[in-house]
């Protein structure tokens, strides 16, 4: 079986279903919402690489398990190789957005292996050979999104959890274009203190950059009920994985997703 | 017979939804139910907007029996409560709003916060119309207690009495005249007097003199800086654009005078002619006047001096609050501006609030801005529905405050109004249609305009006469003209369309006649 939906707890090895997929499984794992998804497996990649295209098989069973998903989804990269976790390797793998339909699905799934063999990811990855699982995933509408960070990921601190957040998707925050707001959660009384950001743009589900009206610029991403919720649940992440973690989140429709889950990896 | 007029006077211009909504309809709410509370022997009325915002009222009869006797109590004792209760309990409601922060709550606070916040106009303003009504009265009471004794030769002479009281706006005059003083002294003068308000500001922060000038006219903006042209919440308070208040210096500076010995000269007046009417009233008659008239003075100077703890700083908070909340919907995407959360009404933006990151409402707020620009170029139907009825009586009260449309002639020479404060004076005509306007007017001229508000006065200080088209004998313009003695006629109709700006006139105060086009003077900075 080469697609496995992604559920909580073990899902065995994570030779077959990646660094990513392990992550997120992790979360389901700890009762913390993540938006619906499905494996495809490492060796799907396999028989992919040996026939220049998506088995028939394969095939079949993605589009089954496509249905509980709904739409617009999202196709990412999970690495297997096992230090996948210590290089943090955000952004290493391509991945892609906005996906509707089966069609679309299948040239997605085809793209990022590509990717994976021939493009910029195989040279990071020093020419050793790798299989890539690939994550497709309902992408939620995000209103905010940003990354809490369960100690200061800067002075290591951990009397607070430290919030970045944007407008509209994260790649805005990931990327570094545009400055996020900050937020810093006391652990011990809830305090919420904020400082807000000029952010000149907000990014949509393709990561395409739109400019924010003046006013909204400098308007409160969160609200504060809102990143104690984000403070909660890197903190649950955080116990459940017993280690300093990075949580992507989103809001969408004021609903809380997480998204990705890292160990925090740049301290000293 | 349901009749909805219009008031040009108090609604010169199209409300804004949420304005309507909130502090309309409160306003509306408030003198119901202070006219129930004191048996007013008026119901108040019910409130209503057009589509494009033009605001009508419908009177209502009392569903009481009217008790004069409680009102006049009211009117006796209230100068008392408002120290000891109501003004107390406005400010207590003022804090409250000031204290909300709308953007930061979860939706359903949020939700709720708005509900409490329309709460508390409502019960401001039904505090507002405590305080009002028997304020008003007051005047009457004494105009009663006089004529009774005295009769009377004209309209005027029994309020004489009731003239040359301090108020709060003569006060805020006092303390912007005492920045006026300042600049002077500071030798900056030359730099309000000679750019245009927003520029003189910046130049006054460029300078350590300027900026101790700065320092006063914000002392006079946190105590009197929420005043406004109108009532309207979309509309920004004096504190939110100071430089109309530097074109108000302005004018100061180009007059010198002396405030202080005038108020002085004012109350010697005042005092010695109560002296000479108590003289005229035999005992034990001249100790009951002796007390109607110092209830109904310490009464009388609420009427200017409520607005600064009611009026001004709770609509101003309510103002500052609403834009927390229109903050709270930019924040969501759904509006590019803060201020365009005016163009919602009530229920839309409980519906917004409640469903976060919903729908965007930008197109709606588009529409609604094209329907107040569409509405502010035609004049409203003076009346809705069934026609008012002509044959019927305008009471005194009425009449005494909004005047009676209709009854001033314009022969195409001469004006006749309403006599509102006695004198002479020949100068300028300066038709002013709102403070962005203010900075035209020039010592001497002869302020023309539909009708004032307490934002006006500082004009009143320059002015060398006034003429309006609407108001009566009680307007605002008229008591203030009186209190500067400024010869006034108010109640013209078609001043501010029959004469021409820059045009010579001629206004008599004792007679109500202004005389219009002795040769016309090209308005400066007009075309």
């Amino acid at each position: 079986m080469s697609v496995v939906a992604l559920q909580g707890g073990s899902l065995g090895d994570s030779e077959l279903i990646g660094g990513k997929a392990r992550g997120l499984a992790e979360l389901l794992g700890l009762g913390l919402p993540v938006p619906p998804a499905l494996v495809l497996t490492a060796d799907a990649h396999e028989r992919f690489r040996a026939q220049g295209t998506l088995a028939e098989a394969d095939r079949a069973d993605l589009l089954a398990a496509l249905e509980q998903l709904g739409e617009p989804l999202a196709v990412r990269s999970s690495a297997t190789d096992e230090d996948a976790d210590d290089r943090s390797a955000a952004g290493q793998y391509d991945s892609v957005m906005g996906v509707r339909g089966p069609d679309a699905l299948v040239a997605a799934v085809e793209h990022c292996w590509r990717q994976a063999d021939g493009g910029r990811a195989f040279a990071y990855r020093e020419g050793t050979e790798a299989w890539v699982a690939l994550v497709v995933q309902r992408e939620v509408p995000a209103d905010r999104a940003g990354i809490a960070f369960s100690i200061d990921p800067v002075t290591g601190g951990d009397a607070a959890i430290v919030i970045e957040a944007v407008f509209g998707h994260g790649e805005g925050a990931v990327g570094g274009t545009v400055t996020p707001d900050r937020y810093r959660v006391d652990r011990q009384s809830g305090e919420v203190t904020a400082r807000l950001a000029d952010k000149a743009a907000s990014a949509d589900g393709s990561g395409n950059l739109m400019a924010l009206p003046r006013e909204r610029r400098i308007a409160r991403t969160l609200r504060d009920h809102e990143a104690r919720e984000v403070a909660g649940l890197s903190e649950a992440a955080e116990r459940g994985l017993a280690r300093p973690v990075d949580v992507e989140f989103c809001f969408a429709r004021g609903e809380l997703w997480a998204l990705q889950c890292r160990p925090i990896t740049t301290l000293a | 017979m349901t009749t909805w007029t219009h008031d040009p006077s108090h609604y010169p211009e199209p409300m804004t939804p949420l304005s309507a909504d909130v502090w309309f309809a409160a306003m509306g709410h408030g003198i119901r139910s202070a006219a129930r509370e004191l048996c007013a022997p008026f119901g108040g009325f019910e409130t209503m907007t057009t589509a494009g915002g033009w605001a009508y009222e419908q009177d209502l009869e009392p569903a009481w029996e009217p008790d004069p006797q409680r009102l006049e109590q009211a009117a006796l004792e209230v100068a008392g409560r408002w120290a000891s209760d109501l003004r107390p309990a406005c400010w207590a409601i003022t804090d409250e709003i000031r204290a909300m922060r709308p953007e930061r709550h979860p939706p359903g606070e949020a939700a709720v916060l708005l509900e409490r916040l329309v709460d508390l106009v409502r019960e401001q303003w039904r505090l507002h119309f405590l305080v009002v009504m028997p304020v008003h009265a007051a005047r009457e009471v004494l105009h009663d207690a006089w004529v009774e004794r005295f009769g009377k030769s004209d309209e005027l002479e029994p309020y004489r009495l009731m003239e040359g009281l301090p108020n709060e706006t003569l006060e805020a005059d006092e303390q912007l005249w005492a920045v006026a003083e300042l600049a002077r002294e500071l030798d900056v003068a030359d730099v309000i007097r000679e750019l245009p308000g927003g520029a003189a500001l910046e130049r006054l922060a460029a300078t350590h003199h300027g900026r101790q000038v700065r320092h006063e006219l914000d002392a006079y903006l946190l105590r009197f800086g929420g005043r406004s042209r109108l009532h309207e919440l979309s509309e920004p308070r004096d504190a939110e654009r100071p430089q109309l208040v530097v074109e108000s210096l302005r004018l100061m500076l180009e007059q010198r005078r002396d405030l202080a010995a005038e108020r002085a000269e004012r109350e010697r007046r005042r005092d010695s002619l109560e002296r000479e009417v108590l003289t005229r009233l035999e005992e034990p008659d001249r100790t009951r006047f002796a007390a109607i008239l110092e209830a109904v003075c310490a009464a009388v100077p609420l009427e200017e001096s409520h607005a600064y703890h009611i009026d001004y700083p709770g609509l101003q908070a309510t103002r500052e609050a609403l834009l927390g909340f229109g903050r709270r919907l930019v924040a969501e995407g759904r509006l590019d501006t803060a201020a365009d959360v005016f163009l919602l009404r009530l229920q839309e933006l409980r519906e917004a609030i409640a469903d976060a990151w919903g729908e965007p409402h930008q197109m709606l707020v588009a529409e609604r801005a094209r329907e107040l620009r569409e509405a502010r170029a035609h004049a409203p139907a003076p009346w809705l529905g069934d026609p008012p009825d002509a044959d019927a009586e305008v009471p005194p009260m009425v009449a005494k405050f909004y005047g009676v449309p209709g009854t001033a002639e314009w022969n195409g020479e001469v004006l006749q109004g309403t006599p509102a404060s006695a004198g002479h004076a020949v100068g300028t005509a300066r038709v002013i249609s709102g403070p962005a306007d203010f900075g035209r007017l020039q010592a001497g001229d002869v302020l023309v305009c539909t009708t004032t508000t307490p934002a006006w006065t500082p004009l009143f200080a320059s002015a060398g006469a006034l003429v309006t088209d609407t108001g009566g004998i009680l307007s605002h313009a008229a008591i203030v003209a009186r209190e500067y003695r400024l010869p006034a006629v108010v109640g013209c109709d078609v001043a501010t369309s029959a004469i021409r700006d820059g045009a010579r006139v001629e206004v008599d105060g004792d007679t109500g006649r202004v005389r219009v086009a002795i040769g016309i003077e090209p308005a400066l900075g007009s075309n």
